[in-house]
């Protein structure tokens, strides 16, 4: 069981790339394709810390940028920020209601998506002011707000049961 | 300090600092062969996605009917009225072609180079069941007068029966009160084509049995004196010949050379029975 574990969040990723790459991604919502990798790695963060949250967020952008014609890299640096700043929940221990955590990985797909158009502009590849912009952030966010109870659900399959110990006072 | 270095910001800013570079060698592509890193994980990935696919493309098909249902209405109306525009379109480029065939072939009648021709264009088909009639857009004060002959581009029309200033109604070589002479090409042999109405081939008749005549032959007009028709034009295609033993007579179907339901253009022949031109 435990080497299932162990395999578990590469498998997590690995799915949420390839669902991506699906007919799933394909989809869209007023033009705008969802996100399921910036879901996994948000959800991850929130489950399991800033750490594992970032390193997860950096395996999974290299891999979505596997596919993209942007600059290798991109996406790991989005991504591993994702991955971080959705695992700050682990502050606030273990009394973290769901509905929090659902939220924080809403926010966290936002805050990605605004961090991908920064990046872009700041590589010359993007203009972060075109009004596509805001359709992205508030779908991606709204997308990813809904579909995270079941990426939260997906984590807590792989991974168990959350700690009760919050990781502050652990120390 | 510590809390500053602690470890999962260390690794968050050695992460970033590793994105960075991987991003900066990037663009050296020349010198670290990114691409072919990338199609490795391609090939991993592509396998187990196309199988994802077929499983989740009848889902996506749907999500995709629903959410563009709207859009798809609209665009489909679009191509719709486009299709409409380009038909009609269409028709009136045929029609025109139509039409300038009619008039180049009226301008240059064949069968009546000596008889002078007022060209004239068919404005109405005579919607009867008792007479087959069509009115031209010529009457009385262009000269044109009661049993004219009047021929379309391939031969005989009919001929005019009545007469007005500016308008003329033309009977139809099809009319069940029609009769034309005609002369049956190589024997020289007259007969009378006699209209049957509608849609029906007129019979030729008072043809001596015997003969020869075959499927096709095109019949021109008699003249003989006293007939309502010059000599010469072109009237009829036989369609049907038949020599029914015992019959004082040959059974002849034939079909005017016109169709009257793409008539155009008709020029009326200055010629009138008796009169000459």
């Amino acid at each position: 069981m435990r080497w299932v574990r162990a395999l578990g969040l590469p498998l997590l990723i690995f799915t949420a790339v390839v669902v991506q790459r699906s007919g799933v991604g394909d989809l869209t919502l007023v033009g705008v394709h969802p996100d399921f990798v910036m879901m996994m790695v948000a959800a991850v963060g929130v489950y399991r810390g800033r750490e594992i949250g970032a390193l997860t967020g950096f395996f999974g952008g290299l891999l979505v940028d596997s596919f993209l014609t942007t600059p290798f890299g991109i996406s790991a640096l989005v991504l591993c920020v994702v991955g971080y700043l959705a695992g700050e929940i682990e502050r606030m221990g273990a009394t973290t209601p769901l509905a929090l955590k659902i939220l924080i990985v809403g926010a966290a797909s936002v805050v990605g998506e605004v961090l991908s158009s920064l990046v872009l502009y700041l590589l010359g590849l993007g203009n972060p002011l075109r009004a596509k912009t805001l359709d992205e952030v508030i779908i991606v966010g709204g997308i990813n707000l809904v579909l995270a109870p079941i990426a939260l659900g997906l984590c807590r399959l792989v991974f168990g049961p959350q700690e009760r110990t919050p990781m502050l006072e652990r120390r | 300090m510590s809390r500053l270095l602690e470890r999962p910001r260390v690794t968050l800013a050695a992460l970033i600092l590793l994105s960075v570079s991987l991003i900066t060698v990037n663009f050296n592509a020349t010198r670290f062969h990114i691409g072919s890193l990338k199609g490795v994980v391609a090939d991993v990935v592509d396998p187990t996605r196309s199988a994802l696919d077929s499983v989740f493309r009848p889902l996506a098909n749907a999500y995709h009917g629903v959410v563009s249902y709207p859009s798809d209405q609209h665009e489909i109306a679009l191509l719709r009225a486009r299709i409409g525009t380009l038909q009609r379109l269409h028709y009136e480029q045929v029609g025109a072609l139509n039409a300038m065939t009619q008039l180049s072939r009226i301008t240059k009648l064949p069968f009546a180079t000596t008889i002078g021709s007022i060209p004239a264009e068919v404005v109405q088909m005579t919607p009867s069941n008792l007479q087959l009639t069509f009115v031209i857009d010529r009457g009385s004060a262009d000269g044109v007068k009661v049993d004219n002959p009047v021929v379309g581009g391939a031969g005989l029309v009919g001929r005019v029966v009545q007469v007005t200033s500016h308008t003329a109604t033309v009977l139809m070589l099809t009319d069940p009160s029609s009769t034309v002479g005609v002369r049956i090409p190589k024997s020289g042999q007259v007969g009378a084509a006699v209209g049957q109405g509608a849609g029906q081939p007129l019979t030729i008749n008072l043809v001596v049995p015997g003969t020869p005549i075959r499927r096709g032959a095109v019949l021109v007009t008699s003249g003989l004196q006293g007939e309502l028709f010059p000599p010469g034009l072109p009237a009829v295609r036989v369609t049907q010949v038949a020599n029914p033993s015992g019959d004082l007579q040959e059974s002849i179907r034939a079909v005017p050379l016109v169709n009257y339901s793409e008539l155009q253009y008709v020029a009326v022949l200055k010629w009138t029975p008796g009169g000459g031109t």
